[in-house]
C-alpha cells in the first residue's frame, strides 16, 4: 500500500497510527498511565521530603516532561516507539484539561475583577501577541509556529498554544516545541518574580497584577503569588483568570485570520460564497472551547446559587490528572533532532516576547493597581 | 502529522479525527464536571 506524502517535521506517529496493534496501543497508554501516576506522586511527595529546598516549588509539568523524557529514551532505544506512539494523545489530554479548566474559570471573576483586572488582561495580552508576532514576522518564523509562540507567552502558556494549534493546524513538534519553552522559562519566573517585586519594592496589589500578566502557567502563577503575599495571591489569579477568558477570543481571532488570510493567500481557489467561508471557519475552530465556555458557564451558575464547591475541587483534581497525562505525553514525543530543525530563531523570539512582557506588564500593573485594595 | 493527497487538501479520514478528538474532549470534560457536580465521583479516585 503506498504511504501517504509526509510534509517536512512532520511525525511518522500518526500516519502510522492504523499500522499498530491493539496491544501495542494497550503498552502505550499504559506507559503513559504509569509516568501519570508517578508524576502524580512525586508531585504529592516532594515537597514533604524536600520541604527545605526550592525543589518543592517545582509542580506537575515539569515531573511530567522530565519523566516522559526518560519513557521517550527508553521506547527510542528499544526501537517500539512508532508502535507505542498512537497513545501519546497529547491533544486529546490536554483538551479534556482545558475543558475542565472551565469550570474554575468563573464568569464572575470579570465583575470582581472590575475594569482594573479586565483592562490589564486586554492590554497585555495585545501587547504582547502582537509584538510577538511581529517579531517573529521579523525573524522569518513560519506562520504557524509565530501564532503558537504569540499565543502561549502573551495568554495562558500551553493551553493557550493548544486552542491557538487547533486554529491554525499546528504540527505535534510545533506544540512541543511551544510547551517546551514555555515550561523552560516558567520555572525560573516562579521564583525570580517575588525577588524582584521585593526588590523594586512593588506593593502587593501591584506585584499581584505583576505576576499574573506575566508567569504562563496557572499553578506556577499563584505559587509565585503565594511567595509575595496574601493580597498579591488574589490579584494574580483574577488577573490570570481574566487573561484565560480572552483564550477563548484569540482561538476566535487566529481561526478568521488564518482561514481569511493566510490560507487564503496560500490558495489558489477562491472562495466562492460567504456560505463556504462559514463552513472553512466552523471546520478550523477548535471546538473543544465551547466546552471550555459551557463548563465555565455550568460552575458560574451552580456557585452564584450557593454550592458545588466540593463538585468544582472533584473536576479540578480531574483537570490535574488530564494534564498530567498531556504533558507526560509530550516528553514522550520529545524528538530533539526535530526541535533542532526550527533552530534558535524560535527561541529568540520566546524570550525577547518574555522580557516584552515584563516591562509591559509592570507599567500596566503600576498604573492600574497602585492605588488598589483587596 | 498531517497526510496530504494531490491537491494538497486533507484527507477525509484525518479531519474526521481532528473533529472527533475536539467533540471527544467535550463530551469527556463535561461528563466529568457533571459526575462532579452530582458528587457522584468516588472519594477514593481524587488522589
Amino acid at each position: 500500500m503506498a504511504r501517504p506524502v509526509i510534509e517536512p517535521g512532520e511525525t511518522e506517529a500518526l500516519v502510522s497510527r492504523g499500522e499498530t496493534s491493539a496491544a501495542w496501543s494497550t503498552a502505550g497508554l499504559a506507559l503513559v498511565l504509569g509516568l501519570g501516576f508517578a508524576t502524580r506522586f512525586l508531585e504529592k511527595n516532594v515537597p514533604t521530603w524536600l520541604y527545605w529546598s526550592w525543589v518543592k516549588s517545582v509542580e506537575f509539568p515539569v515531573y511530567a516532561v522530565a519523566l516522559g523524557l526518560v519513557g521517550s529514551g527508553v521506547i527510542g532505544v528499544l526501537g517500539v516507539r512508532n508502535k507505542v506512539a498512537p497513545a501519546f494523545r497529547t491533544e486529546f489530554f490536554i483538551k479534556t484539561g482545558l475543558v475542565l479548566l472551565g469550570a474554575s474559570v468563573h464568569l464572575n471573576v470579570i465583575a470582581r475583577a472590575g475594569f482594573r483586572g479586565v483592562m490589564q488582561a486586554l492590554l497585555l495580552v495585545s501587547a504582547v501577541f502582537f509584538f510577538t508576532w511581529w517579531l517573529g514576522g521579523k525573524l522569518k518564523v513560519r506562520d504557524k509556529l509565530r501564532a503558537l509562540l504569540a499565543a502561549s507567552v502573551s495568554i495562558c502558556g500551553v493551553s493557550a498554544a493548544i486552542a491557538a494549534a487547533g486554529a491554525v493546524r499546528a504540527t505535534k513538534e510545533q506544540i512541543a516545541y511551544t510547551a517546551t519553552l514555555v515550561i523552560l522559562f516558567a520555572l525560573p519566573s516562579i521564583f525570580v518574580l517575588p525577588w524582584l517585586a521585593h526588590a523594586l519594592q512593588l506593593t502587593e496589589p501591584v506585584a499581584g497584577a505583576w505576576i499574573g500578566g506575566n508567569i504562563d502557567t496557572t499553578a506556577a502563577v499563584a505559587a509565585a503569588g503565594a511567595i509575595v503575599g496574601e493580597q498579591a495571591l488574589q490579584i494574580a489569579a483574577i488577573v490570570k483568570a481574566s487573561q484565560n477568558v480572552l483564550m477563548g477570543l484569540v482561538a476566535v481571532a487566529l481561526t478568521l485570520y488564518f482561514t481569511l488570510r493566510v490560507e487564503d493567500a496560500d490558495s489558489n481557489v477562491p472562495r466562492s460564497s460567504a456560505k463556504q467561508t462559514v463552513s472553512a471557519l466552523w471546520e478550523r475552530f477548535p471546538k473543544f472551547v465551547v466546552g471550555f465556555l459551557i463548563a465555565s458557564a455550568i460552575a458560574t451558575l451552580c456557585l452564584s446559587t450557593g454550592g458545588a464547591n466540593s463538585g468544582i475541587a472533584a473536576a479540578n483534581t480531574f483537570r490535574s490528572y488530564f494534564l498530567i497525562l498531556a504533558f507526560v505525553s509530550i516528553g514522550l514525543e520529545f524528538q530533539l533532532p526535530l526541535l533542532l530543525a526550527e533552530g534558535w530563531r524560535p527561541i529568540v523570539v520566546f524570550g525577547s516576547a518574555a522580557i516584552f512582557n515584563l516591562v509591559i506588564a509592570l507599567v500596566i500593573a503600576s498604573i492600574l493597581f497602585s492605588n488598589f485594595q483587596v | 502529522m498531517t497526510a496530504k493527497s494531490k491537491n494538497g487538501a486533507k484527507p477525509l479520514p484525518e479531519r474526521r479525527l481532528r473533529l472527533n478528538e475536539d467533540w471527544l474532549a467535550t463530551l469527556v470534560g463535561l461528563s466529568i464536571l457533571g459526575l462532579a457536580l452530582l458528587g457522584w465521583i468516588p472519594k477514593g479516585v481524587l488522589w
